[in-house]
């Protein structure tokens, strides 16, 4: 992908977008909702798995960025939320963060229905390039 | 041992020198001959002749003893030193000293050293002298079947055709002894053949032939069924000696052949016997070491402990175990009391096992088990480095949206993101380090890995004019490897010999074959290690480079141990730094 593939947050997304945004690093959810807002989509963003579920009940969404890891060590929260999306909705996109993916992991999260599994740090320049993608398909 | 058996026996023994003259005696002897008066010395005379001549022969001989003539039965045969044994008994009143003197003869007989093939022919002849036969055999039932064991014919033309027969089979059957006149070879002779009997079991037939027609009184019966009686005791009992020294010689093979030292030793530490591994030890040929002092094979170890635990069986009577360590071996020694029940001196088996390599290994074990806790941590601290960068990393990117046009500001931001980078660079390179838990090992081609590498390295190696010449003749070998995580130790290697390599240099990256090994090189025209270096490069964080991480050679040097290997580094004849990885080669399950 050459750099001019990637979005810019001065093209305007046409018809707003439903992206819901889950990391348990709120510092990381306002930079990404900034970014993503800036984008023109509409963003949610949820802190916890209970947040996240109880929005993902509220709401249809056509994106969902979560990390994997919303507890201590070895917390695999992130694949909860991807059987949570795929058993509401057929069409809404997902894709799992991580810092800690192991092949295994990576396997199971597309094995249940992840769209992309993307390893932490990734610039958001190629997350939104991935999104759009996404939402295009 | 067998002084106290002849002055024990209540029969006169004694012993010439061919000379004649006595030269030993049991008292039973010296008081009989007191007691003899006149009468018998021709007789006497002729035992004595025919036994120097080699035979061992029987006969009944008159004395007069206080006056009254009696009758003894002399046995006389040769023994080694060249003179004649005389043993006498008397048999005056009835068959019972004659029987007593034969059984006594046999029993002399099969004193000897000499194998069990070797006496029966010689029983048989002392027999058949004994009672005027003219020919003897043995029998021995063997599963049912009657087989010859040993023949004895007084001359060449008496030869009986030896096929078991009427009077064999009856004696077989009855359990007593049996007489027939049979015509063999167109002559008839009498047959008398006696049953071996050792307690209730047949275990063979004694027989004998003679031309006369012989028939067998009652004293003759009598004392064939005694001396078969006897014969088969004795061949029993030496059949057991003979199978006790095979087995004996078939274990002394076989604990020479341990390759274990094994020293049996005396309860005051001497050595009473070794093994062939136990002399190698000792550095001394068996003979040289038995009955020294175990402490006089050498003021140290092992023997200052071997003695240590000797005395400890000694003292206790219970099994003592100790480890030894003796230079750069260990050794775990079990020392056990050994009860013989023919000796008052108990022994003690010491028996020794090399544990050197067991020992090696845990410490290689318990060494992994340290640098995979280790591994854990780090790999630990790596992930959690992670999520704050990419925190640093996703705020840096909407600053530089709002920072559009403002150049001096996007330098500072590019100047962060590049120590954003460095530090992720660090987490991979700690987390690949340290991940121990998936490895992931399967038989591989090591040829794809290299090329893969080297594919890998081609575009660093372009950026700064660098040429990476591979030379991979023998490099196919099969090995048991995480193609992945092995294909990293080469990518290290070639970046690190890019990394010191000035444009238009080169880099070579041979492969060859060793026994059960595939080794490569790779090697740079750079400026090399410095000799302080050297012993240096493969520690984590030690690096030759500003802004290295100065983790690639420790990683080489994990990944290279994870596929039990070995690497060295060093500098080239002609200068640059050459890096040695040896890696073993699979030969399949089994």
């Amino acid at each position: 992908l050459s750099l001019s593939a990637y979005p810019r947050i001065t093209d305007p997304v046409e018809a707003p977008e439903r992206i819901l945004i889950v990391d348990d690093e709120d510092l990381i959810v306002l930079a990404m909702r900034r970014y993503f807002e800036r984008l023109g989509y509409a963003v949610d963003s949820a802190l916890t798995l209970d947040e996240a579920q109880a929005l993902l009940a509220a709401h249809r969404y056509d994106l969902v960025i979560a990390d994997l890891r919303l507890t201590g060590v070895g917390g695999t929260e992130g694949l909860e939320i991807v059987s949570d999306v795929h058993r509401r909705s057929a069409t809404t996109r997902i894709v799992l963060l991580s810092a800690y993916g192991t092949p295994e992991v990576e396997r199971e999260s597309y094995t249940l229905g992840a769209d992309a599994f993307l390893h932490k740090p990734k610039a958001m320049m190629e997350i939104a390039s991935i999104a759009r993608t996404l939402l295009a398909h | 041992m067998l002084d106290a058996l002849v002055d024990l026996s209540p029969d006169p023994l004694w012993v010439i020198d061919p000379a004649g003259s006595i030269v030993a005696s049991n008292s039973a002897f010296d008081r009989w001959q007191s007691d003899i008066a006149e009468g018998g010395a021709p007789q006497l005379a002729e035992l004595q002749r025919r036994a120097l001549a080699g035979r061992s022969i029987m006969a009944n001989v008159r004395l007069i003893v206080h006056g009254v003539e009696r009758t003894f039965a002399i046995h006389a045969r040769p023994v080694d030193s060249g003179g004649v044994a005389f043993t006498a008994r008397e048999a005056t009143d009835s068959g019972e000293g004659s029987e007593h003197a034969t059984e006594l003869a046999l029993l002399h007989l099969f004193a000897s050293n000499e194998t069990l093939r070797e006496l029966l022919p010689k029983a048989l002849e002392f027999l058949c002298t004994t009672d005027r036969w003219d020919a003897a055999a043995l029998w021995r039932i063997d599963d049912d079947t009657l087989r010859v064991d040993a023949t004895w014919f007084a001359s060449s033309e008496v030869r009986a055709r030896l096929a078991p027969r009427f009077a064999e089979l009856r004696a077989w059957s009855s359990h007593e002894v049996t007489w027939a006149v049979e015509v063999l070879e167109e002559s008839s002779v009498s047959v008398v053949a006696a049953p071996l009997i050792d307690g209730e079991r047949v275990t063979g037939l004694l027989e004998f032939f003679t031309h006369s027609i012989r028939p067998i009184n009652e004293p003759t019966r009598r004392m064939l069924a005694r001396t078969g009686g006897a014969l088969a005791r004795l061949i029993e009992r030496r059949q057991l000696l003979e199978q006790i020294a095979t087995k004996g010689a078939e274990w002394l093979l076989t604990v020479d052949s341990i390759g274990m030292p094994i020293l049996l030793v005396t309860s005051d530490a001497r050595v009473a016997r070794l093994n062939h591994t136990a002399q190698e030890l000792a550095g001394h040929a068996y003979d040289e070491v038995v009955g020294r002092p175990l402490i006089s094979l050498g003021e140290h170890e092992p023997w200052t402990t071997l003695r240590d635990v000797a005395t400890a069986v000694h003292e206790s009577g219970i099994t003592c175990t100790a480890q030894i360590v003796a230079g750069e071996t260990n050794w775990d020694v079990t020392a056990s009391p050994l009860a013989a029940a023919a000796s008052s001196d108990d022994r003690i088996v010491i028996a020794m096992r090399d544990t050197t390599e067991v020992v090696r290994l845990q410490e290689s074990v318990r060494r992994g088990e340290q640098l995979a806790a280790l591994g854990e941590l780090v790999a630990g601290v790596a992930h959690e480095v992670k999520n704050p960068l990419f925190g640093m990393s996703v705020t840096l990117d909407l600053l530089d949206e709002q920072l559009e046009g403002r150049t001096e500001s996007l330098e500072l931001t590019a100047a962060l993101r590049k120590w954003i980078a460095r530090l992720l660079s660090l987490t991979e390179n700690l987390l690949v380090y340290g991940r121990t838990w998936s490895t992931d090992m399967k038989p591989g081609d090591l040829r794809d890995v290299l090329a893969q590498a080297i594919e890998t390295s081609q575009v660093l190696a372009r950026d700064v004019d660098v040429t990476i010449d591979a030379e991979l003749p023998d490099a196919s070998g099969t090995l048991l490897m995480d193609a992945s995580r092995l294909a990293l130790v080469f990518e290290n290697l070639l970046a690190n010999a890019v990394q010191h390599s000035g444009g238009g240099e080169r880099i070579l990256l041979k492969a060859s074959r060793a026994a059960d090994a595939v080794e490569v090189a790779v090697s740079d025209r750079g400026p090399g290690f410095k000799p302080d270096e050297l012993s240096r490069v493969f520690q984590p964080f030690y690096t030759r480079r500003r802004g290295g991480t100065g983790l690639g050679l420790s990683i080489v040097q994990r990944i290279v141990d994870e596929h039990g290997g070995t690497v060295t580094a060093s500098n080239g004849e002609q200068g640059g730094a050459v890096v040695v990885v040896r890696l073993p080669t699979y030969h399949g399950p089994g």
